[in-house]
């Protein structure tokens, strides 16, 4: 049995490449996307590592300390990451997942199912040490020799630390949990805590992009590097356990104590791992299963005014959006913090710039930049038909028009992306980035753009919805139509802003004040972009939607 | 307790629901109907039941007549207005309560009434008004405050039913209407349906459940195999329901491939 469900999870995990579901272009995209953030975080690791290892204590050059100490912050980084992951999975895997209720009833042992689960979620913890550890010690190696103790260490770092992370994860896990369940019918605080969050991890990104700019321009960062940094980086390499002894073997030093160490620690865990998570396991299953909410008890009844059907259509979404927590979070936190992320990296970029290629090109950054942030925004829209579920199809026994179906979506999900494009715009012009009439015209082409972008999306999930077989649960974006509309919106963003700066340079060379001409062919792209996302999304809409049935084939 | 209602020569006019030669493949090039040349009529006043086997074609029959899945052969109208060629038309003249009780779970019950009057174009002002006569019957209480998600299967089927009677539809379709209610509730929804179609109102559900469409329908139409299989009237269903059963028990299998 064990074997059956074990092969049902991993058909499933491979369902983009195979069967109904086979999106092997999303999950092309996806791979390519990985391997580009890697390639970008290790560029920064190398380059780090130059400065890192050239540190001199009392005028002593000392490589192994130093790149100890950076490997065990960074292995320290990759566990806390892979910490969250172990929450996030568990919580969706053995929690949430919709076959929980399939399986409470049939004649399995509920310690099967789980085994099973687990396995599962320790391959997917496997892959993700793999896709960091990895590419972390190949890029050190500049600074290091390739030991055989060396790769050997970082091969089965890649098996040890799932499995460190999955107990603290599993600790964690049923806290997260209880405050989900606490949180789930007090949307508006949870919408707040997460923006508040959000807004902070900004907050926080801003230094790391602060520290990468230096890094690669200044050479400053070496002074960031002072005594008191130093004596903590030294004091968390000795305190940081278990990462550190991963570090120090992986570096040869005491090999057999720190090894055996590390050995004995993930033995331990993975004992303590499977017993805490199999405890909550059914502890948490029965209380879904039995679980009842209300929100509100009052017998007094208040109906609304008529409305036009398309704002009707559009309150059915509000509703949707702002009652399911990851939905309000991708609608409303990401859209409100976007333009601190864009100022953030304003300030950050137009210094790069200045230093680097020594042009002034704030108008033309700020419009890359809100493009390319406005398409994170706008990823939203790749689940507009898929998050209403098999409702979706009651809408067609309605006197509804297709086309308002489709309208009253998209004009919803503009509503927050204008509105992100023009507090960016705003936040441009009122730190002085950007001219008013500069300011104007990014908000012009953001909007455009955002238009764009939502209309591609929504007919893209249209043509091949993935509803859910639980009304009440939530839809996991299709991979590929997100990974397809981030891709796009940088492109465009590189394309227009590009277009911008590379015309502005043309011109200014033969003295021509060209700004008009500049406008005019980002607006011709824009238009151009807006027409034809829009005549994607409206061409054969009618016979889309009447010869959608169950499952849109 | 509501008798049924014997249908006058101006009712036989009155045809509300006329379905021709209807068909359906679910696969374009498969060679399998779900329907095959399925035709009957509903008129005005009338209780038509769609009786017949797990797999017969009932549910096609009802998604194909309320636009939720294409059709491949044959016109469906509903009050003279073609499904297929004026859909909206058509469509504002029935509403269509589904088997699986498919709702938009996020809204609340009153949110839900308020969305499907939005949809129907129900006043502001008779909104209160249909509902405290749906409240009467189908008794959901203060829980219409509340977000449908937490509902039991019973109330979901109650709001859907509340929701699909707002506009006071001419044609009320439902697909399998007793599945999972309480006896009460059952008989509340029976009576309901009775005196609906009393008020001058059509009933089109599917059922196979004998002793509730012995119990109101005024035709029964039989379906076997994906196709009509025999059109019982009035008369027959009549006799205590002897010949509807009759008629079931020597039916032929649920398809025939």
């Amino acid at each position: 049995m064990f074997g059956v469900l074990l092969k049902k999870q991993l058909r499933e995990k491979f369902s983009p490449f195979s069967g109904a579901r086979r999106d092997v272009a999303g999950a092309v995209l996806s791979v390519i996307l990985t391997a580009a953030l890697i390639a970008v975080s290790v560029a920064v690791l190398i380059r780090l590592a130059e400065v890192y290892v050239d540190i001199r204590i009392n005028g002593v050059r000392d490589v192994r300390a130093r790149m100890t100490e950076l490997m065990t912050v960074i292995y320290a980084v990759i566990f806390v990451l892979g910490v969250f992951s172990g929450v996030r999975n568990i919580n969706f895997e053995l929690f949430e997942s919709e076959d929980r209720a399939i399986f409470m009833a049939l004649p399995i042992k509920s310690g099967t199912v789980f085994y099973s689960k687990l396995v599962v979620l320790y391959l997917k913890q496997i892959v993700l040490f793999a896709l960091t550890v990895i590419p972390v010690n190949m890029a050190l190696l500049a600074h290091t020799e390739p030991t055989p103790l060396y790769i050997g260490a970082t091969i089965g770092a890649c098996f040890i630390f799932p499995a460190l992370t999955l107990v603290f994860s599993s600790i964690f896990c049923f806290p997260v949990f209880m405050i989900k369940r606490l949180l789930r019918s007090g949307y508006l605080v949870t919408l707040l805590l997460t923006t508040g969050v959000m807004a902070a991890l900004f907050f926080g990104y801003r230094y790391v992009l602060e520290f990468i700019r230096q890094l690669f321009t200044t050479g400053e960062i070496r002074f960031f590097f002072n005594e008191s940094v130093m004596n903590g980086m030294m004091t968390f390499t000795e305190y940081a356990y278990p990462v550190n002894f991963l570090a120090r073997l992986v570096m040869n030093t005491d090999p057999a104590r720190n090894g055996a160490m590390l050995g004995v620690t993930a033995l331990i865990a993975l004992a303590a791992g499977f017993a805490v998570v199999s405890l909550l396991y059914n502890k948490v299953n029965l209380m879904r299963a039995t679980q009842i909410r209300h929100t509100r008890r009052s017998a007094r009844v208040r109906f609304a005014h008529r409305k036009n059907i398309v704002l009707g259509l559009m309150g059915k979404e509000f509703f949707l959006i702002y009652r399911t927590p990851s939905y309000a979070f991708q609608y409303f936190s990401v859209a409100i913090t976007m333009p601190l992320m864009v100022y953030f990296c304003m300030g950050i970029g137009v210094d790069l710039l200045r230093q680097l290629v020594m042009i002034d090109a704030s108008a033309e950054l700020g419009l890359f930049l809100v493009l390319a942030f406005g398409a994170l925004t706008n990823t939203f829209a790749a689940t507009n038909i898929s998050r209403d579920g098999s409702a979706f199809y009651t809408l067609k026994a309605m006197p509804i028009k297709p086309r308002s179906i489709i309208n009253a979506k998209v004009i919803f999900s503009s509503v927050i992306a204008v509105f992100s494009v023009l507090v960016s715009a705003l936040v441009l012009y009122f730190a002085d980035f950007a001219k008013l009439s500069e300011a104007a015209f990014i908000f012009l082409i953001g909007a455009m753009m955002g238009e764009a972008q939502i209309a591609f999306a929504t007919r893209k999930d249209l043509n091949r919805p993935e509803f859910s077989s639980d009304d009440d649960s939530e839809v996991r974006e299709s991979t590929g139509t997100v990974s397809l509309i981030i891709i796009i919106g940088f492109l465009t963003g590189l394309v227009t802003g590009g277009l911008a700066l590379f015309m502005s340079i043309y011109f200014a060379g033969r003295g021509v004040a060209a700004e008009t001409y500049i406008r005019l062919a980002c607006f011709a792209l824009a238009a151009a972009l807006m027409a034809l996302a829009f005549t994607y999304l409206y061409k054969g809409l009618d016979k889309r939607l009447y010869e959608m049935s169950e499952g849109g084939k | 307790m509501i008798t049924k209602r014997r249908r006058g020569a101006e009712d036989e006019e009155a045809e509300l629901l006329k379905v021709e030669h209807l068909s359906k493949k679910y696969s374009k090039r498969g060679k399998v109907y779900a329907v095959r040349d399925v035709s009957f009529e509903a008129c005005k006043g009338e209780i038509v039941g769609l009786l017949g086997a797990n797999g017969a074609g009932k549910t096609t029959t009802l998604k194909c007549i309320t636009g939720m899945i294409p059709i491949t052969e044959g016109e469906i109208f509903v009050s003279g207005h073609s499904v297929k060629a004026e859909p909206v038309k058509a469509k504002q003249k029935f509403s269509f309560v589904t088997d699986n009780h498919s709702v938009f779970v996020k809204m609340t019950g009153r949110q839900y009434l308020d969305f499907m009057s939005d949809v129907y174009k129900v006043p502001s002002e008779k909104r209160k008004e249909r509902y405290e006569i749906l409240e009467e019957r189908f008794r959901l209480g203060a829980a219409v405050n509340d977000v449908i998600s937490s509902y039991s299967h019973g109330m979901r089927q109650k709001i859907c039913m509340m929701g699909s009677l707002m506009h006071e539809p001419e044609l009320w379709i439902l697909d399998e209407p007793m599945l999972g209610l309480d006896p009460k509730t059952q008989a509340r929804v029976t009576d309901f349906i009775k005196g609906w179609a009393e008020s001058g109102h059509t009933v089109l559900f599917s059922t196979h459940n004998l002793y509730v469409a012995a119990e109101i329908c005024t035709k029964a139409v039989i379906i076997a195999g994906g196709r009509v299989s025999r059109i019982l009237e009035e008369r027959d269903i009549d006799l205590g329901g002897r010949r509807l059963m009759e008629y079931w028990y020597n039916m032929g299998p649920a398809r025939e491939e």
